[in-house]
């Protein structure tokens, strides 16, 4: 039951998207996230619409998987149009005025245009990061690109390191909850009854064995990586180079001419803006 | 190339009042280059410390480890120690530190800062070794344990090691996933590599050149596998098995039938009895 849990979401495939350098996605991402949250009129909402459009095109991944990620932030959407619907206040005569509930136009712009920021950012950034970078790949270029800070003795391969042994152990872990659900419930627990109190107690002798066992992995880990001569960032080298290629030029120029296209669509002159 | 003198050691720290019971007591052996030296012994008796002393993962409480003449107490030595003396556990789970095979089988050459076309190169050669070429970009948790130990050994193979102790490596496996891993030592032993394996399975250890036997921290047999297996009562005596061969031969002898005592493998042990049978017959 608990090894359906996928994290990171990656879905592996050879598109261009797939293919530039991490530390170009983690640059293109902010980049966009930025566009996302300037955008204030008809056109660059469109305009950032237009792209996610393009994205998912580009990067090869079923339109089914793309509008599934919208489903967790589903209930997030419709808090935040329904907020912006009814408590919009303005100047101007409302569309509805019933009892207690008024509607002005610029509430209705202002839901719509939330929506596609919220929808366009989740879809934007999972298309560039999470579904078309491995997440080995993605603490690779989190570590590479913060590799100056290790200047000033911040533990960035430490950080980057643990990140990856986690992302190892989150498989082997939850199978191990499995097994221990199991054998607690062949021994007569019950972990679907109760209140709540009762429940979370049901779950003490579940959390107790699983420490005991994540520490006891993590000693022989420990071991295991000081016999293959690990001494932490000390003359290491890596297998896969990262390597700055035309592709991710492009795609970094790209990304700052998608920022300026949303700066300059916010200039034209349009009643439909916020 | 792995030396022990007068090796002793505990597991007390320097601020215990009470000294803890000695592990590993005085022992002095030698693993020579290119030998097959198995370790047997019973649960508790030293054979795990014991290993990890050979590669400084311990350092001895007094006494003396040198491998190729390195002493383990000198800390600026265990990096050289460590890359020429791997180790490979029994749970591979808690071996395998990457996200794909192929990154895992990187680690210890991207430790040692090895060139990354050079690095490329020991990857593909150690899944070669193993048999796991075809899993390169798989992820851990998608193979069988005999396939993860396999992964777990070609992540020291790509170390370049010139010893590699198996400390009972096929312990959690089935036995296909036994058989994988005993044919990938088979096959590193071929190709010259010095190898040390600790395991509880005695048909394992009769295929060693050398068979050290552990009791309570002492050496207590020191000898080839014949030699040590002809040893029934005294291995019995310690906790220890024989192979099955040795054992129904033993009995045999015991009924008084007159046979070799030091038959190990199954094939000699039939052969023995066939010609036993065929001289009864003719009488
Ligand atoms: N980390 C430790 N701290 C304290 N005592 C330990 C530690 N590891 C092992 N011991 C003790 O040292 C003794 C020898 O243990 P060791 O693991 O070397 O035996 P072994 O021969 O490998 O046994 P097994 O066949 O069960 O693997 C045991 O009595 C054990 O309790
Ligand atoms: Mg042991």
């Amino acid at each position: 039951m608990l090894k359906d849990i996928t994290l990171g979401q990656y879905f592996s495939g050879n598109s261009i998207l797939h293919r530039l350098d991490p530390r170009i996605k983690i640059i293109a991402v902010l980049f966009f996230a930025v566009s996302v949250f300037i955008a204030k009129n008809v056109y660059s909402f469109a305009f950032l619409l237009l792209s996610v459009i393009l994205l998912t095109l580009v990067s090869g991944i079923s339109y089914k998987i793309v509008l599934k990620s919208i489903k967790p932030v589903l209930v997030i959407v419709i808090f935040t149009a329904v907020i912006n619907l009814f408590f919009t206040k303005a100047d101007e005569t409302p569309l509805i005025d019933w009892l207690f509930i008024t509607v002005y136009p610029r509430g209705i712009k202002t839901a719509v245009f939330m929506i596609v920021r919220i929808l366009t950012l989740i879809v934007g950034t999972s298309l560039i990061l999470t579904y078309t970078t491995s997440p080995i790949a993605l603490t690779d270029g989190i570590e590479r690109l913060l590799s100056p800070l290790k200047k000033i003795k911040v533990p960035v391969h430490e950080f980057a390191m643990m990140m990856t042994i986690a992302l190892r152990f989150i498989p082997t872990l939850l199978e191990e909850t499995d097994k221990i659900i199991s054998a607690q419930k062949a021994r007569g627990a019950g972990f679907d009854e109760g209140g709540l109190m009762k429940k979370a107690k049901a779950f003490l002798p579940i959390l107790i064995p699983l420490f005991i066992s994540a520490f006891r992995r993590a000693d022989e880990l420990a071991v295991a990586m000081e016999c293959r001569c690990y001494r932490g960032d000390e003359g290491r080298t890596r297998m896969k180079e990262l390597k700055m290629q035309g592709r991710d030029v492009t795609a970094l120029i790209l990304a700052v001419l998608f920022t300026a296209c949303i700066i300059f669509f916010n200039t034209l002159p349009t009643t439909l803006s916020i | 190339m792995i030396k022990l003198e007068n090796v002793s050691f505990d597991y007390s720290d320097a601020e215990d009042l009470i000294p803890a019971d000695k592990v590993i007591n005085n022992i002095s052996l030698e693993i020579e280059k290119g030998s097959f030296v198995a370790i047997l012994g019973h649960n508790g008796s030293g054979k795990s410390t014991l290993a990890k002393l050979f590669n400084g993962i311990l350092i001895p409480k007094s006494g003396r480890v040198t491998v190729d003449g390195m002493d383990t107490s000198d800390e600026d030595l265990l990096f050289d120690i460590r890359r020429r003396v791997g180790m490979v556990f029994q749970n591979p789970d808690n071996q395998i530190v990457a996200t794909t095979v192929e990154e895992d089988v990187a680690f210890a050459p991207e430790n040692l800062g090895v060139e990354p076309s050079e690095i490329r190169r020991r990857v593909a050669e150690a899944l070669e070794t193993v048999g796991m070429t075809r899993f390169r970009q798989h992820s851990p948790s998608q193979l069988s344990g005999g396939q993860k130990q396999r992964v777990a050994i070609a992540g020291i193979i790509a170390m370049k090691p010139e010893c590699i102790i198996f400390d009972e490596s096929t312990a959690m496996l089935d036995p296909q996933g036994r058989k994988e891993v005993l044919d990938t030592i088979t096959k590193l032993r071929q190709d010259g590599m010095t190898v040390v394996l600790i395991t509880h399975y005695m048909n394992e250890a009769v295929y060693a050149d050398r068979v050290i036997v552990m009791n309570d921290g002492n050496v207590e047999m020191d000898a080839p596998p014949r030699q040590i297996f002809s040893k029934v009562e005294r291995l019995k005596e310690i906790g220890l098995d024989v192979p099955q061969v040795t054992e129904l031969i033993f009995k045999l002898r015991e009924a008084g039938y007159s046979l070799p005592h030091d038959l190990v493998f199954p094939e000699e042990g039939a052969e023995a009895i066939e010609k036993l049978i065929l001289e009864h017959k003719q009488r």
